[in-house]
């Protein structure tokens, strides 16, 4: 007998143990081949599957995970009837049932099965926006790179961030790298810890310099006047110091005894150096004018104890500004003695001198009313003490009117019109009067008719009979009474007195310890005008040779003792210090004015002397150099210190950078990673044999071209399936997904914590991100790249001979108004809804004439974006009513209702929507026809053909619907030819669309899907791929959140919070 | 072609190439309706040719401070027969090759108060200086229009020069920012201007020493990412293969370097620098700076490393020292403009704008040596020599003396002295003119400054 061996598993597969491994029972699927079978392999199957559909390869190998987009395009179609075409044999409703519910559950068996995997995610690298906006992180500057690197493309749920379709080669690394040694070279790499400018190289660190000085001038220091036609700044430290020494001595009755005076300053907000300082020149004051300064500052008001409020506080600070207004009376009229009264007296003390003769001028203004002007002349000792002695002679008095109209009348003796002035008689010659110290005489004149104002100049000398050691100030003032007051005071004086002498010696002593304690300028410009001297030995002269020269080559002159001294705090110091290195050692400062100085020695002793480079100076080439020794001297000094301050500072260079190099590559360093980058920096030294400022700079290059910074890579060392992403590489994720760019601190930190692993922590951390201006740049990208518009600036396809009104500024504009929509919705947490229904949108008067709304409501100041609220009587508000949305969607000479229509289904609705078949002919490009058929008219003609219909029902009517805005997103009635326009429209199913509220209408029914939509790009975007079906419960739960009135930032924290996004398979080819 | 697949194109600039799309391809094409796959081909070179086999057109433009003596500038007849008054003597050689511009103007310049500071700022742009003490302001110019939209073209988006450094004080309230300035990026920031010969000298040339650096740069790169490898896997680990592909190729083509670049199409005339480094100090004295910056020019254009250069031969307000000039004595700005008709201040006024147009006749000469192909750099060039007043004295700036030399690209008739002056303000805008320069360099803009046309005749 004969045995037939059969096989154990053919016997247990028989036994019904093991399932059979072509397809489980459970996914047999039967019903659905059953109506496939029968209905539709005849077009979608076999070799030449309409529309590359072929059922019958489908229903072999289902893949639901893989494919589950195609299956829902199935199970849609038997459901609408799609399918099979109308003209075609149909399965019955029971049919039809049986087969959608098979599809159904095995796909939500799979979705089940798999719910939360993380899926495959490729390496990405960032996309051109982020790699602007991490740079922006890094270094603080917008370096555009927009023209150098190359494009992204879109892949996954339609976003860049998919590493899928991101490819490299040579020619984008080459721009790569030339874009990080463009960061590189602007890099600082001086005296202070490295920093980036907006621009590079050398040229860079010298702007850089003088705009830290210039900044740490400005808001520190004082000056009277700042340069030509500048404004004074920071006088008022002043007033506010007396007030706070004042504090300070009745501190006391104010019920402060334990403030001490720094404190008092600190509370003021001044500094707490000049508080000191003024407070030791109040209290040892010993020299006039700052005797009399002091003695008016002893004079303000005690408070009483117990009693202090706002009012009597008020008046003190108005007492300390009058104190100081007296102060600067002095300086000015100090100035006076020296040059010109603009000119600061502490830059010029020592150069005091004083004449015994003078000259004052005043100007005045008088109304219609007057009949009489009055003028003053006085005197008023100069020294703080009485002088009986001094006698001032006033001559040669001279007046010149002004008139309405009509030339200048010639200048006139003034006694020619003065009114009652004793004891003169013309034969004895011209008027002159005398006036002793602290008298003041009144003289009125009459006003010719016409006139409206006058110059008076008047000569004043020393009574030389008189004492001759006087010092007196000579005041001219207009005394008229007029109803307009002018802004200056009218008044003039002048100091006069001897130019040596006991008296003068004592007086000058005086008047330059008042410089130098109350002066009215803290600095000299670094860059020194008109109103600053430059240094010696160039000739100071205005407008002369060597002057030029120093602006040209030396350019920059530091002298800010006071400031240093007095006000800056020990910080404030160093980075003041840190800049001057910087400015100094940008150029060849010191050498070129080696030069300078060698050249004038040489001239001046008669004899040619070569110049010794300044780093082979000697003690002893200085000692041989006539007349510049000393100077020579300190400019070596400068020199030195430069250099040992520059020295010091390269020792912390590199470490600064592998600093900037564990920010650009998201996470620490390793022990390893960190040895290597600085191996690699003493290498170039060594054996490329670069200085310090290019081996930094190349080692910045290096960290910016390198894959850890241009990918964002997540690895694991763990061999399971599914693993947790590290805290570094989540926070990434986080940062990537809701600002387009790195971490910040506060994230770093929760990292470095290991605190990212807590659900409310991830939470907290999404929602302070979106409330934060950077979350500006995830709106721009995650809705940008979903209704195509993140890079509209570069959009042409709007003729601009037809268009001419499409200009940058028109389109620059449209972009803003996209992007502070979205930004909006973001920030605020708004419903989803608003997305498509907001009854606002945001505008400049651009847009909003543009849009048409009249001019006579459009603020005429308005020059930035407003929100303008319902605009729905505009018929604009929401993504569909955006220019950007109106312009893409347009051909360029007229709009195009299949565009649109197809634009709403695939983009709001991610409706599939299949290309049209070759032969479906075209519209003219044009609106003007010539043929008298409109557009839809056309339209309406292919809609009537089988082939057509299936499609066109769907989208032509959406695009109707829009179609009364224009290629430019304008309202208009008519098209081009006067034909009116209809925007209405029939769908497949019978309901009516009409315009821009009737669509709205229709999406509203249409919400589920939208939102649907909206949860799957969000996730796609997160994630960087597709959905997939094992996505789709987080979808649901998502779904469930809007229902519930959710907004994005809630939506976020469901990402963020889930499986899918915490988590990473350890091979990233692998995934359902 | 569908509707579809064009709304795709135009949301894309695509970067997939041939090569990888192929290697890819069994992995990604089992996806059905995969719409992402953009279809153009990739751009290979750094540089992107116009036109293969024709050089591309350069612009300049040499600017001089504080006006001209108006008496001395003219231009009458045409082409080899055209008199030149005694300002522009050094031109008599190049008549043929330019064109006299007379009557241009900026309107927002005229209209001005501040008869310096106002009247500069908008010589390239046609914009308003803003009086407003706390903010700088005026309008983006137009070789900085033209250097965003086609100076990626080259290594070097554009050359900004100058002699004298920029100065910070103020002049009238207004900053001297503005006086040191004619380029500006934006409506807010003017352009750094670089005065040190040697650090211009190392822009265009990054040559060997850089590439040497950067083949130590991926070099180490290269070497670290071996262990970066062993912790990725699959298409990861391909991921970064790819990448150390694409340094091994760029490190090959570094090694040759002589073949690196175009190999194809239009080639610049020189790729190595044909004057020495120069020092890291300021030229001593004035004429050996003008020169040198005009040399670099010469050179950035005959390297091509840019295609726009701008040069500053003084600042406004300048108060240079001419004493180098035989028989000149005194500053520019206060002795020598404001002569008050002084005749003796007036000739050597005379002589710092002959001195100006020396300069200028330096580098159109220069220029002119250079062979491309079967025509000069000169043809192929568009060569601007302005001042931002006429009179000086007067701050006038109803018109401005203007020259243009060159070709640009061959096709633009020259030899022509151009009057515009009567012509009514709306046709002799000077922004119509940059319209159509820039109309020469390949950009064609709607409107710039203060004009919506064309300058006629150009």
């Amino acid at each position: 007998m004969r045995y037939i061996i059969v096989p154990l598993s053919l016997v247990l597969v028989l036994g019904g143990l093991f399932p059979h491994p072509v397809a489980s029972s459970e996914n047999a699927l039967t019903a659905t081949k059953q109506v496939l079978n029968q209905y539709c392999f005849d077009c979608h199957g076999g070799s030449g599957a309409e529309a590359n559909v072929n059922f019958e390869a489908m229903v072999a190998a289902p893949e639901f995970s893989q494919r589950f987009k195609s299956w829902e395009l199935v199970a849609e179609m038997i459901r609408e009837k799609r399918m099979p075409p109308q003209d075609m044999p149909q399965p019955s409703d029971a049919e039809r049932r049986r087969a959608i519910d098979e599809i159904e559950a095995a796909m939500a068996r799979i979705a089940r099965r798999d719910a939360g995997d993380p899926g495959r995610v490729k390496m990405r690298r960032l996309t051109n926006a982020e790699y602007s906006y991490t740079i922006q992180d890094l270094t603080g500057l917008d370096l555009q790179f927009h023209s150098l690197l190359m494009g992204d493309a879109i892949g996954g749920e339609g976003f860049a961030n998919v590493g899928d379709v991101q490819f490299i080669q040579d020619s984008t690394l080459e721009r790569y790298l030339e874009a990080a040694k463009r960061v590189a070279s602007h890099a600082i790499v001086g005296a202070g810890p490295i920093q980036f400018y907006e621009a590079p190289g050398k040229t860079g660190q010298e702007l850089s310099a003088i705009r830290r000085i210039q900044r740490i001038y400005r808001e520190h220091g004082f000056r009277s006047a700042a340069g030509e036609g500048g404004q004074p700044f920071g006088m008022d430290v002043y007033a506010r110091a007396y007030f706070v020494v004042w504090q300070y001595r009745y501190r006391d009755q104010l019920g402060r005894s334990q403030a001490s005076l720094e404190q008092l300053a600190r509370e003021e907000g001044i500094s707490i150096r000049f508080v000191q300082h003024i407070h030791d020149v109040l209290h040892d004051a010993s020299s006039f004018p700052l005797t009399e300064i002091a003695s008016v500052w002893e004079e303000l008001p005690e408070p009483t104890a117990g009693v202090v409020n706002a009012d009597m506080l008020m008046e003190v600070r108005n007492d300390c500004n009058k104190l100081f207004q007296q102060q600067r009376g002095w300086q000015r009229r100090l100035s006076g003695t020296v040059s010109d009264s603009e000119e600061a007296l502490l830059l010029n003390r020592g150069a005091l001198s004083l004449n015994s003769k003078g000259e004052l001028e005043v100007s005045l203004r008088w109304d219609e009313q007057n009949e009489l002007a009055s003028v003053d002349f006085e005197t008023v000792s100069a020294t703080g003490q009485p002088q009986r002695q001094a006698l001032v002679t006033w001559q040669n008095a001279i007046i010149q009117f002004r008139q309405q109209d009509g030339p200048r009348p010639v200048a006139v003796p003034l006694s020619d019109h003065l009114i009652d002035v004793p004891d003169y008689q013309e034969e004895a010659g011209p008027w002159t009067t005398s006036l002793p110290c602290d008298v003041v005489q009144s003289f009125d004149f009459s006003i010719p008719d016409g006139t409206v104002g006058a110059q008076i100049r008047v000569q004043v000398e020393l009574a030389q009979d008189a004492d001759p050691n006087a010092i007196v100030r000579c005041v001219l003032r207009n005394a008229t009474a007029s109803r307009d007051t002018a802004a200056d005071s009218g008044e003039a004086s002048t100091i006069i007195g001897p130019s040596e002498g006991e008296t003068f010696a004592t007086w000058k002593s005086g008047v330059d310890e008042f410089a130098k304690a109350l002066p009215d300028v803290s600095h000299r410009e670094p860059a020194p005008s008109d109103r600053d001297p430059i240094p010696a030995p160039y000739d100071n002269s205005y407008n002369n040779a060597e002057r030029n020269d120093f602006h040209y080559s030396i350019k920059y002159h530091r002298d800010d003792r006071f400031l240093v001294e007095h006000m800056l705090d020990d910080t404030m110091r160093e980075a003041l210090d840190v800049a001057w290195n910087d400015l100094l050692s940008s150029f060849d400062y010191h050498d070129t004015f080696l030069t300078f100085i060698t050249d004038k020695a040489g001239r001046r002793a008669g004899r040619e002397i070569s110049v010794t480079p300044v780093r082979e100076l000697t003690p002893e080439v200085i000692d041989q150099m006539p007349f510049y020794g000393p100077m020579m001297s300190r400019l070596l000094q400068n020199h030195q210190q430069i250099e040992n301050s520059l020295q010091q500072s390269r020792e912390n260079h590199v470490d600064q950078v592998l600093e900037v190099a564990a920010k650009a590559w998201r996470r620490p360093l390793t022990q390893q990673e960190r040895t290597s980058l600085r191996d690699f920096y003493e290498k170039l030294q060594r054996t490329e044999e670069v200085d310090h400022e290019t081996a930094i700079r190349t080692l910045l290059t290096r960290i910016l071209v390198a894959p850890e910074f241009l990918y964002r890579i997540e690895t694991t060392a763990s061999t399971d399936d599914i693993v947790e992403l590290s805290q570094w590489d989540l926070a990434s994720r986080l940062s990537y997904f809701l600002w387009a760019s790195p971490p910040d601190r506060e994230l770093w930190e929760a990292a470095a914590q290991q605190r990212l692993k807590d659900d409310e922590e991830l939470t907290r951390q999404t929602r302070r991100m979106l409330k934060d201006p950077k979350a500006e740049r995830f709106a721009e990208q995650f809705f940008g790249q979903w209704f195509g518009f993140y890079r509209f600036s570069d959009y042409d396809g709007i003729d601009r001979k037809r268009f001419p009104n499409f200009d940058a500024e028109l389109k620059d504009s449209m972009y803003n108004e996209a992007k502070l929509f979205f930004w909006h919705i973001v920030r605020n947490t708004r419903p989803v809804d608003e997305i498509l229904f907001a009854d606002y949108a945001f505008w400049n008067r651009r847009l909003a004439i543009h849009y048409g709304m009249s001019p006579d409501q459009i603020d005429e100041n308005a020059t930035d974006y407003r929100m303008v609220k319902d605009v729905s009587l505009l018929k604009r508000g929401g993504l569909l009513g955006l220019g950007v949305v109106h312009t893409t969607t347009s051909a360029p000479l007229r709009t195009s209702a299949v565009k649109r229509g197809d634009w709403i289904l695939r983009r709001v609705l991610d409706t599939h929507v299949p290309p049209p078949p070759d032969d479906a002919g075209s519209i003219p490009a044009d609106d003007s026809i010539n043929d008298g058929l409109t557009i839809r008219e056309r339209l309406i003609a292919h809609r009537q053909d089988a082939a057509c219909i299936n499609c066109h029902t769907r989208m032509d009517p959406l695009g109707f619907a829009l179609e009364n805005f224009d290629p430019i997103g304008r309202w208009r009635e008519q098209y081009r030819d006067g034909q009116q326009i209809d925007a209405s429209g029939h769908l497949s199913d019978g309901s009516e669309i009409d315009g821009f509220a009737g669509l709205q209408s229709h999406l509203r029914t249409e919400l589920p899907r939208f939102h649907r939509t909206l949860s799957a790009k969000l996730l796609g975007y997160a994630l960087g791929r597709r959905q997939l079906l094992s996505d789709q419960q987080l979808i649901d739960e998502m779904l469930e959140d809007i229902g519930n009135g959710a907004g994005l930032s809630d939506l976020a924290v469901r990402i963020v919070k889930s499986t899918q996004f915490r988590t990473m398979r350890s091979t990233a080819d692998t995934g359902p | 072609m569908t509707l579809i697949s064009k709304s795709i194109q135009q949301s894309l600039s695509s970067s997939v190439s041939r090569r990888h799309f192929l290697r890819a391809a069994g992995a990604t094409l089992a996806l059905p309706w995969l719409e992402s796959m953009p279809s153009r081909a990739e751009d290979t070179g750094k540089r992107v040719v116009v036109n293969e086999a024709e050089a591309p057109v350069r612009f300049a433009c040499v600017f001089f401070s504080n006006g001209v003596e108006p008496v001395h500038w003219w231009a009458k007849g045409q082409g080899s027969s055209m008199q030149l008054g005694p300002g522009l003597q050094a031109m008599a050689p190049h008549v043929e090759e330019m064109n006299f511009l007379g009557g241009l103007f900026n309107e927002q310049a005229r209209e001005h108060k501040s008869p310096h500071l106002g009247r500069i700022p908008n010589l390239l742009s046609g914009g308003w200086v803003s009086t407003d003490p706390d903010s700088i302001r005026c309008g983006r110019t137009m070789d900085q229009v033209l250097a965003e939209k086609i100076g990626g073209r080259t290594a070097l988006k554009s050359l900004v020069l100058g002699i004298e450094p920029t100065e910070l004080r103020l002049e009238d309230g207004l900053s001297m920012l503005y006086g040191s300035s004619i380029s500006w990026s934006s409506a807010t920031k003017p352009t750094t201007k670089e005065i040190y010969p040697a650090r211009v000298f190392e822009m265009l040339v990054d040559g060997a020493e850089g590439r040497k650096l950067d083949r130590s740069v991926l070099d180490h790169i290269a070497a670290d990412a071996k262990s970066l490898r062993t912790e990725l896997t699959g298409s990861d680990r391909q991921k970064l293969d790819e990448y150390l592909e694409s340094i091994r190729d760029i490190e090959k083509r570094i090694d040759h370097a002589s073949q690196e670049g175009r190999l194809e199409g239009w080639q610049p005339t020189i790729t190595e620098p044909n004057i020495p480094r120069p020092n890291d100090a300021l030229p001593q004295d004035v004429p050996t700076h003008m020169r040198l910056m005009l040399d670099l020019i010469v050179l950035a254009f005959q390297m091509d490393k840019t295609r726009i250069a701008t040069c500053m031969l003084n600042n406004d307000l300048s108060q240079m020292n001419f004493g180098f000039l035989e028989g000149v004595r005194g500053s520019l700005h206060l002795d020598l403009t404001h002569n008050g008709r002084d005749p003796e201040l007036e000739a050597m006024y005379l002589k710092t704008n002959q001195y100006h147009v020396e300069q200028f006749a330096y580098l159109v000469d220069r220029i002119k040596q250079i062979q491309e192909g079967s025509r000069t750099l000169l043809d192929n060039s568009l060569l601007l020599f302005c001042s931002n007043l006429f009179d000086g004295d007067k701050h006038e700036a109803d018109q401005m003396p203007m020259l243009l030399a060159g070709r640009g690209g061959g096709d633009l008739p020259t030899g022509r002295v151009l009057d515009y002056l009567e012509k009514g303000d709306d046709n002799r805008r000077a922004c119509s003119l940059y319209l159509s320069l820039m109309d020469r360099m390949g950009v064609e803009l709607n409107e710039f400054g203060d004009s919506r046309k064309r300058l006629s005749d150009v």
